[in-house]
């Protein structure tokens, strides 16, 4: 009789035809990882039968910024296996560009990362620019750094302060706001959108700058430097931050380079790799900045190589305010713009990392096949590789310090 | 510099008239005067005057059906007539290209693209990958991407990885050929992790089939969506909707 009660109740603690976790005959736990779970948790393995579950985190979590759906295998509290779920916003933009002329497809661009808008206009245009000979006018070059730059800054206050958040700290998603609307606000004067720009076109700028835009950037300048020392003093010193975020989630170098991350993912695992100043484009090799590197690639490195970034941005700023003379803002352009037969490829450092636009023409005035790449898409690939063995909460460190967009992932 | 310098140096962008946005004239009544030759309602009768003999010219060399400018024409843009002077040159590497074809003599340079491309035999790969990877005078350790171009008229589905340098501005392409109806190559996620995800969004979209794939499950489409959208012969529904709106 008290046998014929502990099997039912074994059974159903096991759960039918389920594995116990002693036999994990479908996904062994590799060496490695089992070394990260601390000793507690294996010796009450040892005694408890425990057993795996999947969670499904999101697609409408609020740490996931979109709606990106990540399934955790977890054992207890550690995460065993992390396989992220794309595709809820694929909106097949390769294949849209397919039946677009050129000029249409730059406002297609700005739809990927809308949080680097400018930039990703840029880089289709300057693939355009580039295949087809066009030389942009002094004005315009300038124009378009110092808008790049301000995006940048932009970008990365948003996700300082939703960096925060993820944390657990309300506030600082507040200050973050309270400086990203002054951006907001210079761009919405400068060309009437804030979040898709469609402010570059190809040959220039669509309309010249507004008169107020030097005197406002100049203002924000001043004013930026002492909020970012007060945005370091509230989450940069916090213990708690240090601790969730120093030593969390680290990616090799060798990882880094395999998984094809760039920007600032690439440079905290310390790999010296700017677009800006190892292919420089527009008129990027004139300006003197500094690119800001990690050594131990966790999370705590990611934060800090973005709100280096920042600064550095506004030296390119002051630099390009400085260069800024009067003189055309758009060259003559043909009506019809056909690229030449062949393969146009443009990379530029984004916000979150490499964007690339690839082009294969075939000598008309729609592109027989684009490719757009995105930072994000390769960085989210080595999200299992950092969260293994850690705890859920590392994790969503993990996902705020990627810095992702879906959009952009999902195209 | 101070920021009163730059404040000093742009003083004139808000004094200068010229940069401020001109009245457009846009009544039916102006638009006919202007048609018959006048400048402005305000101003004398003028007879319009006739075109120069080299006006085209002066426009630009280029395209002379119809030159375009969105705002205002400029001076002195420079459309430049004969183009690929590429900005940025990641010149073809003379010691890459020689190595790699003594390696796999089966390699074919191809010259249409800004940078060095090779067309590779499929079943050579992995090699040539991992050679680039690893052993290659200048090693290509940052992969970038992975995508595939449909040509329905030679039947065949071309491949492209694409490679860069992680300490300077080199880039390789490796271009592969596989038959468009019975299209299979190995998979190249053991060299690069990155391809994983690339070769799946190329196998849903394009229908390649990558051997001995770690999860080749479907990545950005449903798992019940039938079809390759990328390939050529599937039209856009949506697109046909807005060719024929009524």
């Amino acid at each position: 009789m008290d046998e014929g009660q502990t099997d039912t109740h074994s059974k159903a603690q096991i759960g039918g035809a389920h594995a116990p976790c002693s036999c994990r005959s479908l996904h062994p736990i590799p060496a490695m990882i089992m070394s990260r779970i601390d000793e507690s948790t294996q010796n009450k393995r040892s005694k408890i039968h425990t057993e795996e579950y999947l969670v499904n985190m999101g697609p409408q979590h609020p740490s996931t910024h979109g709606v990106l759906r990540l399934v955790i295998r977890l054992d207890g509290e550690t995460v065993l296996e992390v396989t992220p779920h794309l595709g809820y916003i694929h909106r097949s933009i390769e294949k849209i560009c397919e039946n677009e002329t050129y000029p249409q497809i730059t406002h297609l661009t700005d739809r990927l990362d809308y949080l680097s808008a400018h930039i990703n206009n840029w880089c289709w245009i300057d693939l355009v620019e580039r295949a087809i000979g066009l030389e942009v006018p002094e004005r315009a070059q300038v124009a378009r750094v110092i808008i790049s730059e301000l995006q940048r800054i932009q970008s990365h206050l948003l996700w300082w302060g939703v960096f925060g958040m993820d944390l657990g700290a309300f506030t600082p998603f507040l200050y973050g706001f309270r400086d990203r609307e002054q951006i907001t606000d210079i761009f919405e004067e400068t060309c009437g959108a804030r979040l898709t720009m469609n402010y570059f076109r190809i040959g220039g700028l669509v309309w010249d700058l507004h008169e107020n835009f030097v005197s406002r950037t100049k203002k924000f300048l001043d004013y930026f430097p002492q909020a970012l020392q007060e945005h370091e003093r509230l989450l940069s010193e916090n213990v708690i931050v240090q601790e969730r975020c120093s030593g969390i989630g680290v990616l090799s170098t060798e990882k880094a380079l395999a998984y094809g991350c760039s920007g600032p993912v690439l440079r905290a695992s310390g790999v010296d790799y700017d677009v800006r100043k190892i292919q420089p484009y527009g008129i990027y090799e004139r300006f003197d900045f500094e690119v800001p590197i990690g050594t131990k690639g966790d999370c705590l490195d990611r934060y800090r190589v973005r709100i280096e970034e920042m600064r550095e941005s506004m030296k390119i700023i002051r630099q390009g305010l400085d260069m800024l003379a009067p003189g055309d803002f758009c060259a003559l352009t043909p009506r019809k713009i056909k690229l030449p037969q062949g393969e146009f490829y443009s990379l530029m450092e984004t916000a979150r990392g490499s964007f690339g636009c690839y082009v294969f023409s075939d000598g008309s005035d729609k592109p027989y096949r684009a490719k757009l790449t995105s930072p994000g898409f390769n960085c989210l690939q080595a999200i299992n590789e950092m969260a293994q063995g850690l705890k859920i909460a590392d994790l969503v460190a993990i996902i705020s310090t990627l810095d992702l967009v879906i959009p952009d992932i999902d195209r | 510099m101070p920021l009163e310098d730059i404040d000093k140096r742009h003083a004139h962008l808000s004094t200068k008239e010229s940069l401020k946005p001109k009245p457009r004239k846009r009544g039916i009544v102006s638009k006919i005067l202007s048609f018959l030759g006048q400048k402005s309602i305000d101003g004398n009768w003028e007879p319009r005057a006739p075109k120069s003999a080299n006006w085209q010219s002066e426009r630009g060399s280029f395209d002379p059906e119809l030159p375009y400018s969105p705002g205002k024409p400029q001076k002195k843009g420079k459309p430049v007539a004969n183009p690929p002077e590429n900005k940025h040159p990641s010149q073809l590497d003379e010691s890459l290209s020689l190595s790699l074809l003594k390696q796999f003599p089966n390699t074919t340079p191809l010259d249409r693209a800004q940078v060095p491309a090779f067309m590779i035999e499929s079943q050579d790969l992995i090699e040539v990958l991992s050679w680039l990877k690893c052993k290659a005078p200048r090693p290509f350790s940052l992969p970038l991407h992975m995508s595939a171009i449909d040509w329905p008229d030679k039947q065949q589905i071309e491949l492209v990885y694409e490679l860069r340098s992680s300490c300077s501005n080199a880039r390789v392409s490796i271009h592969a050929l596989v038959p468009r109806e019975n299209p299979h190559i190995i998979s190249s996620a053991s060299v690069f992790e990155c391809f994983n995800w690339h070769e799946r969004e190329a196998a849903e979209l394009f229908g390649v089939v990558f051997d001995s794939h770690p999860d080749p499950r479907k990545l950005l489409l449903d798992s019940t969506y039938t079809g390759f959208p990328l390939r050529k012969e599937y039209e856009d529904p949506e697109h046909e909707f807005i060719k024929k709106p009524y």
